[in-house]
């Protein structure tokens, strides 16, 4: 559904529209949203559901009602396999940011443990392997990962190696983090147009 | 009463001192409105500062502005990458490890100077894990969240624009594509310029047989070697020649067309006509006519265009009356056989009768008679006339008869008409001041005469109708010399006789000895 019933969502009011271009979402932010409930999906086995769960509670079933919709706004990622040529809009893009602040808010408690570890195995040499939790994060994330994205896209393969992929699972680790501060959803709504506005 | 707030979290403790000037009796919370001083510490580091409102809110802000760094991937231009240390400043950038370092000139101490704090005036350095830094961020967050911690100040979230993005690009950087493209393009010019020009040859025509050119031809039209016939178009790159001069030769030389088989009209017309030939043909040949005519055996295609055999007969008729001037020796009628080509000049000559043979030097044929030096050319259209010279008729000229013949004399074929008003005007008025030049006026006739003048382009005239009854019972023109038939036919400009196109006026001669001529 594609339905502009910001207006009528209080939740979504709280974050501004930026000035962009027929009201889209430019590529970086829908590959960023996409990505980052992948991380999300790969932290809490029960990521998926979550999702539509979060929807739920934060009254957003207009926009999310159902996880074909939730998969048609996901697969706008440029670099998924099936990429859906339509457009996110701003109202569906800031659905996807709110849940996956809310949720991220959920899982900071993890966030945090997983890249306090991170920290403690690079001080020490050692591999990500020897954290039970990270390993399990990070082999979950390649797993979902190789299986969505398109992998003759140049964007993707560039994460080829699973030390490429490793890296950017904890870099997405870190931006859930950001997310999770008190002015995070604000941050992270407005940083998902760096660059595209004039 | 100071008010001490701290906002704390494991790698990063904030505490604000301040007063509060909204105090409201009753609030289990006072609102800290007026900010005294902030202190901000970094326990893993073992390093504080502290600073004033002003400093705050800048540190604030450089702070949030690397955290959506970190979010996007962008880093904002407003983030400074190195430090003035003559002022209090702050940047954060990325370091090795995935660090983060910040970089800090803190203002004086409000309070006065501290051991554990930073020396003002001078640039410290902290290296921040991911976690110090987010708790840095959260921390300044919950300061501003805080709904009774200066109410009145907010944090501004904004995009980093395009624009700035451009901008803060070094401009030789920018440039630099832009110029290595330049000079590219310059350097191939250069390059590309040194190429020779194509040279532009024109399309050799390599359709028909050219002749092998003669040394005498002057003029630079085209040969016309293997021309059907009866061409009506001439062809656009020859030079028109004017209308045949009574000079003989170079008239003969200038002529561009080829003469191949100066004998060749006698073969062939002997064909046509069996009974005449044989015993001509028998000639001695001493003049240099019947050698050349004698030379040659490849047969010549006559000339069927009635217009054109028209056209040639005038010509010759009007060749041989002005170059014939010692009419003495034609007591006889001295009869010639004689073959002329398409531009009308005299290819060969046969004597008829054996006093013509022997007279042939006193007849303007021998001058007039072109032999061109090479004699391999075949093929050149000719035409045949019977020409006689004698003292009584001066010059006639009949036609022989040719194969396609049948239809009637030339007189019956007739001249073009001349439509062009400019030439009919310019034609008026040459025909009207040679009449009144040759009129005298007591010559003028009783009655009024009116005659139809056919002239050419150039005012010329060629023949006369009479017009009323005066005239016709007359007969004669009044200025017969006025009228040449050899007027009638011009040299095209393929060089060929052609019959020139005609105007008609009327001429009028009064009584009164004045001359008019109508169109």
């Amino acid at each position: 559904m594609t339905t502009d019933s910001s207006a009528s969502l209080p939740v979504l009011d709280r974050l501004p529209d930026p000035p962009v271009k027929d009201g889209e979402c430019p590529r970086r932010a829908r590959q960023q949203l996409d990505l980052l409930l992948l991380a999300i999906e790969a932290l809490d086995l029960s990521g998926s559901e979550a999702i539509l769960y979060c929807a739920r509670d934060l009254e957003l079933t207009s926009i999310i009602g159902n996880r074909v919709n939730l998969w048609r706004l996901r697969a706008t990622n440029p670099l998924r396999r099936a990429v859906q040529r339509r457009a996110l809009s701003l109202a569906e893009a800031k659905a996807l940011a709110t849940i996956t602040v809310y949720l991220a808010k959920r899982l900071t408690v993890l966030i945090r443990q997983l890249l306090l570890a991170c920290e403690r195995l690079e001080e020490q040499g050692l591999s990500t392997e020897h954290h039970f939790r990270l390993s399990d994060y990070l082999e979950r994330f390649r797993s979902h990962f190789r299986a969505r994205m398109n992998p003759r896209r140049s964007a993707v393969t560039v994460y080829s190696t699973d030390e490429a992929l490793n890296a950017l699972a904890i870099n997405l680790l870190q931006q859930l983090l950001y997310c999770t501060a008190t002015a995070g959803l604000e941050r992270f709504w407005i940083s998902l147009f760096d660059g595209e506005v004039a | 009463m100071t008010i001490q707030r701290q906002y704390s979290l494991p790698n990063c403790v904030l505490t604000l001192e301040g007063m509060d000037s909204l105090a409201e009796l009753g609030d289990a919370r006072p609102t800290l409105s007026v900010l005294l001083k902030v202190t901000c510490q970094f326990p893993a580091h073992n390093f504080s500062f502290a600073c004033d409102r002003t400093f705050f809110e800048q540190f604030a802000r450089v702070v949030s502005q690397y955290a959506q760094s970190g979010l996007s991937g962008i880093r904002s231009p407003q983030l400074p990458l190195t430090l003035d240390t003559h002022q209090p400043n702050i940047t954060l950038m990325p370091a090795e490890g995935g660090k983060h370092k910040l970089l800090l000139v803190p203002p004086p101490n409000p309070e006065g100077p501290d051991e554990q704090t930073a020396r003002p005036g001078q640039v410290t350095e902290i290296l921040l894990t991911p976690l110090q830094l987010f708790d840095l961020v959260e921390t300044i967050d919950q300061v501003y969240g805080d709904p009774k911690t200066l109410p009145d100040a907010q944090q501004l979230f904004a995009p980093v624009s395009r624009h700035d993005l451009a901008n803060a690009e070094p401009l030789v950087q920018r440039a630099a594509p832009v110029a290595v493209g330049a000079s590219g393009l310059a350097v191939a010019a250069g390059v590309l310029f040194l190429l020779p020009v194509p040279k532009v040859q024109q399309p050799k025509d390599v359709l028909r047989p050219k002749p092998t050119p003669t040394p005498q031809s002057q003029a630079s039209p085209q040969p016309q070697a293997q021309v059907p016939p009866s061409p009506s178009r001439p062809e656009p790159s020859v030079k028109s020649i004017a209308p045949a001069s009574p000079a003989a030769s170079p008239v003969a030389v200038a002529s561009p067309a080829p003469n191949p088989n100066p004998n060749t009209a006698s073969p062939k017309t002997a064909s046509l006509n069996t009974g005449e030939i044989i015993p001509t043909a028998k000639a001695p040949s001493t003049t240099a006519g019947s050698q050349a005519a004698d030379a040659l055996i490849a047969p010549a295609k006559p000339i069927t265009n009635r217009s054109q055999l028209a056209a040639l007969e005038r010509y010759l008729y009007g060749e041989l009356n002005n170059a014939w001037k010692d009419r003495q020796a034609a007591t006889i009628a001295l009869n010639y056989r004689v073959s002329v080509g398409e531009d009308g000049s005299i290819i060969g000559y046969l004597p008829e009768n054996v006093l013509a043979q022997s007279a042939v030097n006193q007849t303007p044929l021998p001058e007039l008679l072109f032999t061109p030096l090479d004699r391999s050319r075949t093929g050149e259209p000719t035409a045949s006339f019977q020409v006689s010279f004698s003292q009584a008729e001066g010059v006639q000229v009949t036609p022989m008869k040719s194969v396609s013949s049948g239809d009637g004399a030339p007189q019956q074929v007739q001249s073009p008409r001349l439509n062009d008003g400019l030439l009919r005007a310019e034609a008026r008025t040459s025909l009207e001041k040679s009449l009144r030049s040759a009129w005298s006026r007591d010559r003028a006739p009783s009655m009024p005469l009116m005659y139809d003048v056919q002239v050419n382009r150039t005012g010329e005239g060629v023949n006369f109708k009479a017009a009323n009854r005066s005239a016709a019972s007359k007969g004669q023109f009044p200025l017969p010399q006025l009228l040449k038939l050899s007027n009638s036919v011009i040299k095209g400009a393929n060089g060929k006789i052609q019959l020139a196109p005609l105007a008609e006026f009327r001429v009028i001669f009064w009584p009164d000895g004045s001359i008019d001529v109508r169109p």
